[in-house]
């Protein structure tokens, strides 16, 4: 079947890329090489959401309608949540697991690296797909990511390419989750016990396995979709037998762990930058990973805290209302154990650390609106709301977003062997963090008093929040290319990084000297823990 | 990638990656059908 990383004989005695140009980056089988494709992918992806996302804010940013159909508007929060959640945030996470994965565990590259290349390479295929049904005959879909029946068959000519395109996105995340897998458990170096890899692996781990479990049940529910508009199926069809709450039940099977499979490699990078920055080793490393798998099986079991308003019943709210506030509990582990790393520890506030601490503070605020949500009658009133939109964005923009920002600063001198401008990257964390609290905090407001989301008009009361929305927003934006400008900066040159770059930091990608060379760990390494043989 | 000299290791190594792989596509795909076919079941 398919090559594997034991077969891929043909570079012995080179010490950099096989092809150089355009073909470097088509044919890529170096983990590095597609790490980095992933990232920039996901940069890109970043502006094209963002821009959609600013298109919201502007109509948004007075009652009334002023620069778009309602239509249109409802296609633009489509295909901002469906861009940035499996065009950016996700090739994200990928990019990093590619790039660190293999170098913390003393592997020589992923295991699969052709299949590591396909992965990567549907994803353009499939965004660009995505995108180009706004410009077909009844434009992009309309519903809501969430794809609900009947509203998204009402889709016109893009109905079918943007379920090809989500079925596509979900091949490569599946055939990456595989790819994490196998080189987690067959590449890793024999001296380095399961329970001793870095959080960041072990969190990817867990998250690869609910790829798996979760990505073929969004591909059922589609094929299901398609099956109801084109081959007379009625799944979801009242008038055939079909319910489309089932819909509901499926896309939140897969909804609620996804939106764990976003944040678990966010978690795994700040348990990393908190010990470095602090000069400690990670407190409770044992405890983290066991609340990390436990928080992969509790999201399993808590989707209908989505639709408590559909209607279920009483046995069923009182069920997934205390399902989803137990999750509060390893979660509470976490906050608690990176505070416990922080304690007592020479804290330095390098750029990556400056975001990590602000994923702590921002990222529970998220965590608490959402056991607000859990609570079954007070979700009657937050539902379909700005306050979820509130929430949802704590825990995606400073939680998710921030942990990739922190991981990027973090490993830069790693990738590119220059320092970053670390003045620049504090005047882009500090403009980051105003803006995204001054976009996000007051839509707490406006929901709880009733502005509903996904509408493009609102009553005029909600107007002066509205506008710092959307002037935070585009704050927000337009700092986001000072991110471009530091990363640009440290590529082109800077400062030499050292092997270690920061003070003494643990794991073996520090062992490596900066840039890491194309290929590493050709002989498996011998992994010693720093910090005895306890965790 | 891995330069690393070929050993019987190696061949196991590569055995057993292939089949992890194969068996996490299974599952997978299991996943798919099983789960549209589950929902045609209940009527
Ligand atoms: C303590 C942890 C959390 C709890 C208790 C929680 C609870 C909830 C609840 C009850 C809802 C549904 C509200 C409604 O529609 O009426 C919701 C929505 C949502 N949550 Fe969370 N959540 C938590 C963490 C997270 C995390 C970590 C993420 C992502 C990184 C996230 C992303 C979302 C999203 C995207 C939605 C909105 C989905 C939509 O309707 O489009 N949540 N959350
Ligand atoms: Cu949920």
């Amino acid at each position: 079947m398919s090559a594997t990383v034991a077969d891929m004989h043909d570079s012995h005695d080179h010490h950099g890329p096989v092809h150089t140009g355009i073909k470097r980056w088509l044919f890529a089988t170096n983990h590095k090489d597609i790490g980095t494709l992933y990232l920039v992918f996901a940069l890109v992806m970043l502006f094209v959401g963002g821009l959609m996302a600013l298109i919201i804010r502007a109509e948004l940013f007075q009652p009334g309608l002023q620069f778009v159909d309602p239509d249109f508007f409802n296609q633009m929060t489509t295909m901002h949540a469906l861009i940035m959640v499996f065009g950016m945030i996700m090739p994200a996470f990928a990019g990093f697991a590619n790039w660190m994965i293999p170098m913390m565990i003393g592997a020589p590259d992923m295991a699969l690296p052709r299949l590591n290349n396909w992965s990567f390479w549907l994803l353009p295929f499939a965004a660009t797909l995505l995108v180009s049904t706004l410009f077909m005959p009844g434009g992009a879909p309309a519903s809501g990511w969430t794809l609900y029946p009947p509203l998204v068959l009402q889709t016109g000519d893009a109905f079918p390419f943007a379920i090809f395109a989500i079925h596509l996105l979900g091949i490569s995340s599946i055939m990456a989750a595989i790819n994490i897998i196998v080189t987690i458990l067959n590449l890793r170096t024999p001296s380095m016990s399961l329970l001793q890899m870095p959080m960041f692996v072990w969190s990817w781990l867990i998250t690869a396995y609910l790829l798996i479990l979760v990505m073929p049940v969004l591909a059922g529910g589609v094929t299901m979709l398609l099956m109801d508009q084109f081959f007379g199926t009625s799944f979801f069809e009242a008038a055939g037998g079909g319910d489309p709450v089932l819909f509901q039940h499926i896309f939140w099977f897969f909804g609620h762990p996804e939106v764990y499979i976003i944040i678990l490699p966010a978690f795994g990078i700040i348990s990393h930058v908190i010990p470095a920055f602090s000069r400690k080793p990670l407190f409770g490393h044992n405890a983290m990973v066991y609340a990390t798998a436990c928080i992969a099986f509790l999201s399993c079991v808590v989707w209908a805290h989505h639709m408590f308003t559909v209607g279920m019943p009483l046995a069923g709210q009182m069920f997934f209302m205390f399902a989803t506030m137990l999750i509060a509990i390893p979660t509470g582990v976490k906050i608690f154990n990176w505070t416990a790393t922080m304690w007592q520890g020479a804290l330095t506030f390098e750029t990556p650390m400056l975001f990590a601490i602000a994923f702590l503070f921002l990222f529970t605020i998220g965590g608490f609106t959402g056991v607000m949500m859990a609570m079954v009658p007070l979700d009657f009133q937050y539902h379909d709301s700005y306050f979820i939109v509130a929430h949802f964005h704590y825990v995606l923009v400073p939680g998710a977003l921030f942990g990739a920002i922190a991981g990027c600063y973090f490993w830069l001198p790693k990738w590119t062997g220059h320092m970053y401008d670390e003045r620049l990257g504090k005047i882009h964390f500090w403009l980051t963090t105003i803006f995204v609290n001054l976009t996000f905090f007051p839509q707490h407001f406006v929901g709880l008093a009733g502005m509903p989301r996904r509408i493009p008009d609102y009553a005029v009361q909600f107007t002066n929040f509205n506008m710092m929305s959307s002037i935070g927003a585009f704050g927000f934006g337009f700092s986001q290319l000072l991110l471009v400008y530091v990363i640009y900066k440290c590529v082109k040159g800077g400062a030499k990084a050292t092997a270690e770059v920061w003070d003494n930091p643990e794991g073996l990608e520090w062992t490596v000297p900066s840039p890491a060379p194309y290929h590493t760990f050709e002989v498996p390494p011998v992994y010693t823990p720093r910090y005895g043989a306890t965790h | 990638m891995g330069a690393q000299a070929m050993t019987t290791d190696d061949d196991n190594r590569r055995r057993k990656i292939r089949t992890n792989a194969i068996v996490l596509g299974l599952v997978a795909f299991a996943v798919f059908i099983g789960f549209i076919m589950l929902m045609g079941l209940r009527g």
